[in-house]
């Protein structure tokens, strides 16, 4: 038996990794409901979703972060494009004309502080570019923006503090 | 691939050339006058509370109104109509459990790629989120089984959304368009013309050079030496007949033809093969095994074609047509994609193509067909004469039909081992000549789809093929038929079982019959009572006469066959086995209990 000369697509998924796919759709009726529905049913799994209006009337973009092989966003990206509200649907590119792929993302984080400890909590705020958007008695609210890993790990430190209360947007890119 | 703008459309809509109109019109008018302009001849639908201004604006419009009995009936009949028209199919229906009983017909249109634009009425939007009398979410609903869905949220939007839902339904991959009306939009007014509707708003991303895409793949096919065609629903969608017929008889290839794909080529031609996959003819799942190129075209690979997809066509390199971008590489990735419309792209590989013929794969194919044959695998398609007393066969049955209507019948069937016999045994010549619900499988279709193709092929014998479990699915339809006067044969294959499933259970559950076997009424007199003719068959000796007799009468008639009950269609091809594993009888494990 000779070898196969095609590749069944099942074969090609491979280890998971995260892709950006990025959107713009005309904001109406249910098109988000319709670009979720087709991810969840055919899509690799999705873990933050970012809608936004735009500077264009009436269109919104959408950021998703994937979980999944390059080819399985590849295909979602297939599928979303036939939408009739989506007008422009892309899987980001790592790199482009030289430029890297930026990926942000925005948190407000509530940690419980005393006054013995307010200032160190200010200090760690500062190495990481946050700034004190809220100072009471029992608690200091540091609003932060990086990249996910940045977030994740300004977190882990202030975890020992106690955090009370978390928010964050998910990820947009460029 | 590309980006790029395409604009055919079959139906040219013919609000471009409307004139600027002033006059204060409700939201229901505009409806009629939308579907009007649409050029559509005839709805399938149900009224009901929610609908009601629509229907009261129906009766002074041109548009014809089919009033079904159930509404599932209403989204079948419109995608039978749709499938054999190549137009745009309507139903209507009204809020709440109107909307959802057509969701089954909008999930078979979607599987099956048919334009339908279903109208539903919605609670007044003042009530929309109150769990009012009769409120649906009816987009939440159906949007997984429709390609879009629009509610309409304003009398101005109204004519827009139905040319939208239209030029939707019809362009790039057909699929279904819902469209949800308020019952105070039908109700309002406005004077405010209709926004036009451009003709064609959004992108199809096909391939960017067809001609390049084409060329490379007429190298692979001139080096082939087993090449096949796959040919799909996307040669009938795209009447692309002539270009697949052209493109096989200048390269000499054979021709498969899915269960969707069955007679988008003629079955009496020297390069027809027939159907594939799970009860497929054995020598077309040899030649899939043994080929080295595949030219798909228009077809998705379906589990029911490829079984085992990592033993389908393991030395094929394949080149695969088809106008939705999102089927490259969904179950098997092609050397060649060819994002296009099927008899574009088919005119363009015909074009560079070279003048072939392929007489000693051919005659290894016949080879294996004549064995299948001879060893009582595959039963012939014409065989001769059963005894006396045996019960009616099902070739037997099609080839009758066949005779009787001299290969010109429109053949719709349901779901089941009839479906398979009637895609195996009929001899589809004609183009658009089968109609089945082939992705979703849906039991209850073919009674109303044939309603439906009946009144938009009124020229041609239609033929209804059920079993006596699906026919008592929307068997209420023969009123609706009776009423409209259509010329409807239905031959119900009957065996006392869900055939396909006790199939399954005799071979892969121990012959545990749980729950397939079914009784039905006196089909005879259930047609009598709807004041047609009805017939009984239990003799193979009276299938030719019976159905010759059928012919002769101008109104529609029913004809029970009283079959073998535990006849079964072979070959088969076990679930997740490859497709070379044909069983060609029952296994010996199961004992009869």
């Amino acid at each position: 038996m000779s070898e196969t000369k095609h590749t069944p697509a099942a074969a090609t998924q491979v280890a998971d990794e995260q892709h950006v796919l990025v959107l713009l759709m005309r904001d109406r009726g249910n098109a988000l409901e319709r670009v979720l529905g087709t991810l969840r049913r055919r899509g690799p799994t999705f873990s933050t979703v970012n809608l936004v209006a735009t500077e264009a009337p009436d269109t919104a973009r959408v950021t998703i972060t994937l979980q999944g092989t390059r080819a399985a966003a590849e295909q979602a990206v297939e599928h979303l494009r036939k939408q009739v509200d989506v007008r422009w649907a892309t899987v980001m590119p790592v790199t482009e004309g030289g430029a890297t792929m930026l990926l942000r993302e925005f948190a407000l984080v509530r940690v419980s502080c005393v006054a013995q400890n307010r200032r160190e909590i200010m200090a760690l705020a500062e190495r990481f570019g946050a700034r004190v958007v809220d100072i009471a008695d029992s608690s200091l609210t540091l609003e932060v923006s990086g990249s996910s890993e940045t977030i994740e790990q300004l977190l882990g430190l202030a975890q020992p503090y106690g955090i009370r209360e978390l928010t964050r947007t998910g990820q947009v890119a460029i | 691939m590309a980006v790029s703008l395409s604009s055919t459309h079959a139906q040219a809509p013919a609000h471009q050339s409307q004139q600027p109109d002033t006059e204060q019109k409700t939201g229901a008018r505009i409806l009629c006058e939308a579907l009007e302009q649409e050029g559509v001849e005839v709805l399938f639908g149900y009224p009901g509370g929610a609908i009601m201004p629509f229907y009261d604006a129906l009766t002074s419009s041109s548009l014809r109104h089919v009033l079904v009995r159930h509404e599932q009936a209403a989204a079948h009949a419109a995608d039978g109509y749709a499938r054999a028209t190549g137009r745009v199919g309507v139903c209507v229906a009204t809020s709440g459990p109107g909307a959802t009983n057509l969701v089954t017909g909008l999930a078979t249109a979607s599987m099956d790629s048919v334009p339908i634009v279903a109208i539903t009425g919605q609670v007044a939007r003042r009530f929309i989120g109150t769990d009012a009398f009769q409120e649906t979410d009816v987009i939440g609903i159906t949007q997984p089984v429709t390609k879009h869905s629009i509610l309409v949220r304003s009398v101005e939007e109204l004519a827009y959304a139905v040319h939208e839902a239209f030029a939707i339904a019809r362009s790039g991959r057909p699929g279904p368009v819902l469209i949800d009306v308020p019952k105070d939009v039908q109700q309002a007014t406005t004077a405010a013309p209709a926004e036009h509707y451009p003709a064609a708003p959004w992108r199809h991303t096909l391939t960017a050079s067809l001609d390049e895409a084409a060329a490379r793949a007429a190298e692979i096919i001139d080096a082939a030496e087993c090449p096949l065609i796959l040919a799909g629903h996307g040669i009938i969608l795209s009447g692309a007949y002539e270009a697949l017929r052209a493109f096989a008889e200048r390269t000499g290839i054979p021709v498969i033809t899915t269960l969707l794909g069955i007679s988008a080529f003629p079955e009496s031609h020297p390069l027809s093969l027939g159907l594939p996959g799970m009860h497929g003819r054995a020598e077309v799942n040899h030649a899939i095994h043994a080929a080295d190129v595949l030219v798909a075209v228009g077809m998705r690979f379906d589990d029911r074609v490829t079984g085992n997809i990592s033993h389908f066509a393991p030395h094929a390199r394949i080149i695969h047509i088809d106008i939705d971008p999102s089927e490259m590489g969904k179950v098997l990735i092609p050397v060649v994609p060819i994002v296009a419309d099927a008899r574009v792209a088919l005119e363009a590989l015909t074009n560079y193509a070279a003048p072939a013929q392929h007489d000693d794969w051919m005659a290894k194919i016949l080879t294996w067909r004549r064995e299948a044959e001879e060893s009582g695998q595959v039963p012939p398609a014409t065989s001769g004469l059963p005894e006396e007393h045996s019960s009616p066969q099902p070739q037997e049955i099609l080839a009758a039909i066949r005779k009787a209507t001299e290969g010109r019948a429109l053949m719709v069937t349901d779901v089941g081992q009839h479906q398979m016999w009637a895609a195996r045994f009929y001899g589809y010549d004609q183009p658009n000549s089968h109609l089945t619900s082939g992705g979703l499988g849906t039991m209850g279709f073919a009674l109303p789809a044939a309603m439906g193709a009946a009144l938009g092929r009124p020229e041609q014998p239609i033929w209804v093929i059920a079993g006596d479990g699906g026919i008592q699915m929307n068997i209420q339809e023969l009123a609706t038929i009776v009423d409209l006067g259509l010329p409807i044969k239905v031959a119900i294959f009957n065996n006392g079982y869900l055939g396909m499933v006790r199939q399954w259970q005799q071979f892969f559950h121990q012959r545990n019959y749980s729950e397939t076997r079914i009784t039905g009424p006196d089909y005879v007199k259930l047609a009598a009572a709807y004041s047609i003719a009805g017939f009984q068959v239990t003799r193979a000796s009276d299938v030719a006469a019976t159905i010759e007799q059928a012919m002769a009468i101008d109104g529609p008639v029913v004809i029970d066959f009283v079959m073998e009950q535990e006849a079964n269609v072979f070959p088969m091809v076990p679930p997740g086995q490859g497709n070379t594993n044909m069983i060609h009888k029952a296994p010996s494990t199961g004992d009869n209990r």
